[in-house]
């Protein structure tokens, strides 16, 4: 009798949320260097939002994430930004990290803070976060700083 | 304690006072007896969508019948656009006013799309239909 193997193997895929080595999970104590290929660093001011959303869209792009995945991509960056930059400290930067492996794009975004704080996660602006990305979620180990880090998969929109 | 991290984000770098972006957003208001079209180019995000609700609101409380919110041209819409078009749709109800977007091009339509708010809204793919219907 002729069947399908059910034991055939398919590629594994993390489930969502689980870190791995590929997805560069930082060092969430320390947000100030987070190790990554492109990053890019700001003023934490809201008109210089369009430059860092642009790098993450150039980069989906060059990943071959359809035009989707790549709208998807720029807003949800976007959108954390305009999250972490009102919590920023007098002068501090917007840094923000891009790690482009296998079809996914990894991003941390963080910004100084006075004091330790966290971010809400029932707004607009988180849900669309969420919906937007595969992965969302907010880094507050570090007490100094205020992080999320996102990720999303090419295929997935 | 350390304050080394804290200080990482202060570090000296030359200031600009304007970085800028010349005219991220444009917002043109036709107004025609009881029917606005307000035009908008450009980006809609954090920086430019207080502006935008400004002149919504406005238009919204003009007495009007229809507002047609023509997008054709827009570049990009962040999540503080998607919440003003959600606000101007709930103001627009309770003031009896016909709100129709304009939009055929994905930096619009896939935005709405993936935040599930497309069917909430009349959409149409020119200016002359959303007047027309």
């Amino acid at each position: 009798m002729q069947m399908p193997d059910p034991q055939q193997r398919v590629p594994e895929v993390p489930a969502a949320g689980v870190a791995t080595e590929v997805d560069g999970l930082p060092d969430v104590t320390n947000l100030a260097e987070v190790p990554s290929p492109v990053e890019v660093r700001v003023h934490a001011d809201p008109a210089l939002i369009p430059s860092v959303r642009a790098v993450a869209a150039d980069l989906a792009a060059r990943a071959d994430f359809d035009l989707d995945a790549v709208s998807d991509l720029r807003m949800a960056v976007d959108e954390a930004c305009s999250a972490l930059v009102p919590l920023a400290s007098d002068g501090g930067q917007l840094r923000c990290g891009f790690t482009v492996i296998d079809g996914r794009v990894a991003v941390v975004a963080r910004v100084p803070v006075d004091r330790p704080t966290t971010l809400r996660q029932d707004t607009f602006g988180w849900r669309v976060l969420d919906t937007l990305t595969d992965v969302a979620e907010v880094l507050d180990g570090d007490p100094a700083w205020i992080g999320i880090r996102l990720l999303k998969d090419r295929t997935t929109t | 304690m350390t304050d080394s991290a804290g200080n990482g984000g202060r570090e000296a770098v030359a200031t600009e006072e304007e970085f800028s972006t010349e005219e991220p957003m444009g917002v043109d208001v036709r107004r025609s007896g009881e029917t606005s079209v307000i035009r908008l180019t450009g980006e809609i995000d954090m920086l430019t969508t207080p502006a935008l609700r400004a002149k919504v609101t406005e238009e919204l409380a003009a007495g009007l019948s229809v507002l047609v919110l023509d997008m054709l041209a827009v570049e990009f819409l962040g999540s503080s656009g998607l919440a003003l078009l959600v606000e101007a749709l709930d103001e627009s109800r309770n003031r009896g006013v016909a709100l129709r977007l304009v939009a055929d091009s994905r930096p619009v339509s896939r935005p709405l799309q993936a935040t599930g708010l497309t069917d909430l809204f009349e959409i149409h793919t020119t200016v002359e239909d959303a007047l027309a219907a």
